[in-house]
């Protein structure tokens, strides 16, 4: 059946490929080198950027995003909730390419070196929908990308921590003509011994973590190749390699668990631009491991997961500012886990089109989706947005509605005992409306377009996710999946931030606040106690604030997070209180014969608050990193 | 600068406001009274297992009775309960830990050391504790409240019988598959060393011994090898004096008996009863389950008391049922209760 199935895919890209390479006409610099597909401009997203020199690490970044990150402790697990949605309706994509476990069906973000990227675009709406289904909730998007640099040049970071955390990364990369190469090496490790408050204890003594301690290291190869002035090759291999151990709840006995993942991601894009459209056709072969121990209880967990995706991109601009996207997908995987009777295997195909269109005072796009997955036609996924700017200003209004669905996880599925082969997709839908509004005040002087930028954002958010899966006890001693609820969420966002540029001085503030009324609407099994309650780790309320100032060459971030009440039981009779903390930071950049260097120190939980993320498991309180980066 | 300092403000003002650390509870707070303990379990790894005082006549419940008495929470999955000379040794599982507290529940000391621990009996200055991991039966001494011996089994030791002087002690083979051959071990614990064993059907889950002196074991069976069943023993010649097989996908548990009325209880997604003279042949239905999910049952003075632990994630209740099947009430309490016990 995969040869079948994979003979089918070739016959398409070839087609494609042809397709591409039959118009040779004239080069066209308009399409964006890196990215083959546009995003969703209607839908909301925040874009953050990597350069050689930043130490932050993801879940440090989207702390500054609305979004909610359920962070299990320092080096743990860390997911995200979007918009009242849980971490298994976000999508996480790297490169284009799904990488959320097709057996737990979401992502551990602390897997993820933020060195080893470009950028990460969080879409926390339904722009998810443009590299595959899936994130109900919203997807991350994590991107390379190439930078055409010439000459050899070179960058090394090393950060030390508090709980004996050290970091140290190296990166070359080789630049000519028509190749560029790079080559970056990490190592991350530390105890994570920190002492916290034993609520389970009478006077609640400050004890150490246990069995916290965290190894991690890895390597990525990459390489881009201007085959001609129409033609590029992208190529990237990623292997990582991580080991932790898994501390245990406050109270409770340590089983000494240790968790292993490997993975080694890769995949190769061809890029043609053309006049009038460009095509990209892309493969990836992943392969994943996840290993857990806990020897006191005799349990050893293995997950060995192959996936292999292609994707042909192609953009086409029809006429005038009317453009077509379409996007055709395919993937195989094959997992071998200790939980199932045997090898389980999924085929997903997809054809992805969007169309828009930019006007004078109308910018709109209209998509759809449509998947297979093994034999089975998936509903029809479609949305659709508007941009309109109706006073010539600097205000946009804009708008979208999108549906989208998850498909169940292996394990939810194949699981011995509990699987559930009957199961149907989650089926959501999201919808957006407000404004962005931006206020420029000119500057006299030559040197900066722009003294001061306001910006502010104001939208609205509802979506609906039906046929919630969730595991559930049977009457045999078991639990096992069921499509148990409907869960409504509906919301507000704010957005406001200042910048101003001096001819001694750069500042730049933040803040973003929003509002999620999330509650669980009906049940398919009556159970009136839990009908109408808010799930569990939805903040209602969620903000933060950034001021970062720069003065020649010093520069200071102050950061700010609040994170309102999470109920952690269904009938919301339990709940872990809000939190609070703060990170700053200062740093000196300079440049010595050649060679740009930072050294920096930051200070994170800076009012040494207690808290937790998830019940029971204590966050370190006030702690230091120092680190230098050199880049040459 | 004006924002800096108000967001400066804001971080002060509720820097200052926060107080409270951890999971918190929306139950009123307050030391109540009742005759009954009600054990809420709590999920695993969640640290939430709590203790409830009830009044079954008015059934007035005050829940959260540990923590308002000592300020900290009893631990992670409290798995059961006894009173012993004045004391109640709370069994918690997951926190690898016996709590000791007065009849107030006021904390008196913890008991550490042990791997898995389910259920405690007592002889003498001894207490005996099973152990979900360990293959064995801790033997602690109460007068200094230390790991003194450890009385080696095949596997898992579950619920624990203290039956004319000897302690009998359930053995459910390997905790992950249930798989091996399965006893009940007659311990005699003056000097803590096995004495005899009763060889069961495959995974026994719950047993107790009747007004008769005969044994009563409830097994879940193995797919494939062997049903679940019903079985009565003699103790002493080990003979099956009486057998129910149940079709393979049944799952029944928590046999308990009544001394009033001689009859033995178990959940079987609904509850049953049979009458221990061997009349009659079949269990009878005492309760049809409508959506309960049944999790506990305990027969105390008279009644019956079935506690549901509806999805686990959420708060529970328990059913209270006069031993001819009238249901008399259904009071709420915390996550997950699973035994209900007279103080």
């Amino acid at each position: 059946m995969f040869r079948n199935w994979s003979k089918g895919s070739l016959v398409l890209f070839s087609f494609f490929s042809i397709f591409a390479r039959g118009q040779q006409t004239d080069t066209l610099r308009t399409f964006e080198v890196s990215e083959s597909l546009s995003k969703l401009k209607s839908f909301s997203s925040i874009e953050f950027t990597f350069d050689s020199l930043s130490s932050q690490s993801m879940d440090e970044l989207l702390e500054q995003s609305p979004i909610y990150l359920k962070n299990y402790g320092q080096g743990q697990l860390a997911t995200l909730s979007i918009r009242g949605n849980g971490a298994s309706q976000t999508q996480v994509f790297w490169n284009g390419f799904k990488i959320n476990s097709p057996t737990l069906g979401q992502t551990d973000l602390s897997l993820l070196p933020t060195f080893f990227l470009n950028s990460a675009t969080l879409n926390y709406s339904g722009a998810s929908s443009v590299n595959g289904s899936g994130g109900i909730g919203g997807s991350l998007d994590l991107e390379n990308k190439l930078f055409w640099k010439k000459g050899v040049s070179a960058n090394y970071g090393k950060q030390i921590g508090s709980f004996s955390n050290s970091t140290s990364t190296i990166g070359v990369s080789f630049g000519g003509k028509k190749v560029v190469q790079q080559i970056k090496l990490l190592t991350k490790k530390g105890e994570n011994d920190f002492e916290f408050q034993d609520l389970s204890q009478r006077g609640n003594p400050e004890v150490s973590q246990r069995n916290n301690s965290l190894f991690q290291f890895g390597g990525q190869y990459e390489i881009g190749a201007k085959l001609n002035k129409k033609n590029l090759v992208q190529a990237n291999v990623l292997y990582f390699n991580s080991r932790r151990e898994l501390p245990p709840i406050i109270g409770a006995v340590s089983n000494n668990e240790v968790q292993q993942d490997n993975s080694l991601r890769s995949f190769i894009s061809w890029k043609s631009f053309q006049q009038k459209y460009m095509t990209d056709v892309r493969f990836s072969y992943f392969n994943e491991e996840l290993n857990y121990v806990d020897s006191i209880s005799s349990i050893f967990s293995e997950v060995d997961v192959d996936t292999y995706q292609g994707q042909v991109r192609s953009t086409f601009k029809l006429w005038r500012s009317f453009d077509l996207e379409t996007s055709i997908q395919n993937s195989f995987s094959r997992v071998n886990s200790s939980g199932f009777i045997e090898k389980i295997s999924r085929k997903e195909a997809g054809l992805y089109v969007k169309i828009s269109e930019k006007l004078s005072k109308l910018y709109y796009e209209v998509f759809g989706r449509q998947e297979l997955i093994d034999k089975d036609f998936l509903p029809f996924v479609f949305g659709g947005g508007l941009v309109v700017k109706p006073f010539q200003s600097k205000l946009k209004l804009r708008g979208n509605i999108s549906s989208n669905y998850r498909v169940p996880t292996l394990n939810d599925l194949y699981w011995d005992q509990g699987g559930n082969e009957s199961l149907l997709p989650e089926k959501g839908w999201t919808s957006e409306i407000g404004f962005d509004y931006e206020l420029a005040k000119p500057s006299k002087s030559k040197e900066n377009k722009k003294e001061s930028l306001w910006n502010a954002a104001v939208i609205g958010f509802y979506n609906q996710t039906e046929d919630w899966i969730q595991w559930t006890p049977t009457s045999f001693g078991y639990w096992t999946p069921r499509n148990v609820k409907q869960i409504n969420n509906a919301g507000v966002e704010a957005r406001a931030a200042y910048s101003r540029i001096t001819s001694t001085c750069n500042i730049n503030a933040s803040v973003f606040y929003s509002y999620t009324h999330s509650k669980n609407n009906s049940f398919s099994e009556q159970n009136e106690d839990r009908v109408g309650k808010i799930p569990i780790y939805i903040p209602s309320h969620k903000a933060n604030a950034t001021i970062t100032l720069k003065r020649e060459h010093l520069c200071f971030v102050y950061t700010q997070i609040y994170n309102g009440r999470v109920f952690i039981d269904e009938t919301n009779v339990t709940y872990l209180p809000h939190y609070f903390p703060a990170n700053c930071g200062i740093s000196y950049f300079n440049k010595l014969k050649g060679v740009k260097y930072k050294v920096g120190v930051r200070v994170i939980n800076l009012f040494d608050e207690p808290y937790q993320v998830v019940a029971n498991r204590p966050i370190p309180g006030r702690n230091y990193s120092l680190s230098l980066s050199l880049a040459l | 600068m004006k924002l800096i300092f108000c967001i400066l403000g804001v971080v002060i003002i509720s820097w200052n406001c926060k107080k409270e650390i951890g999971p918190q509870s929306i139950f009123p707070e307050g030391k109540g009274t009742g005759e009954l303990l009600v054990i809420n379990e709590g999920n695993f790894g969640f640290g939430n297992a709590s203790v409830s005082v009830l009044n079954s006549e008015s059934g007035t419940i005050f829940n959260n009775q540990f923590r308002t008495m000592n300020g900290v929470g009893i631990g992670d999955v409290l798995q059961s309960v006894n009173k012993y000379r004045g004391k109640y040794y709370f069994v918690v599982n997951n926190s690898g830990k016996v709590v000791v507290t007065d009849t107030t529940l006021k904390l008196l000391f913890d008991i550490q050391g042990f791997n898995s621990p389910r259920y405690i009996e007592f002889y003498g200055n001894k207490a005996f504790v099973s152990d979900l991991k360990q293959g064995g039966v801790y033997v602690v001494d109460i007068t200094t409240n230390r790991i003194v011996n450890q009385i080696n089994t095949r596997g898992w030791t579950e619920e624990l019988i203290m039956f004319n002087s000897q302690l009998l002690v359930m053995d459910r083979g390997y905790y992950l598959t249930n798989s091996d051959s399965n006893n009940i071990y007659i311990i005699d614990p003056a000097i803590e060393t096995k004495t005899d064993s009763l060889k069961t059907g495959i995974n026994p889950n719950s047993y107790c011994v009747d007004g008769n002196g005969k044994l009563w074991v409830l097994t879940s069976g193995l797919a494939g090898l062997e049903v679940p069943a019903l079985t009565q023993y003699d103790l002493d010649s080990k003979d099956i004096l009486f057998q129910f097989k149940f079709p393979s996908s049944r799952n029944p548990n928590k046999l308990r008996f009544s001394s009033q009325n001689n009859r033995l209880y178990f959940i079987d997604d609904s509850i049953y009863s049979i009458h221990t003279n061997g009349n009659e042949q079949i269990p009878q239905i005492f309760y049809s389950r409508k959506t309960e999910n049944f999790y506990g049952l305990d027969v105390i003075q008279g009644k019956l008391y079935a506690s549901n632990a509806k999805n686990f994630n959420q708060t529970g209740d328990i059913n209270i049922f006069s031993l001819t099947g009238n249901f008399l009430k259904k009071v709420s309490v915390s996550h997950i209760p699973s035994m209900v016990y007279q103080k």
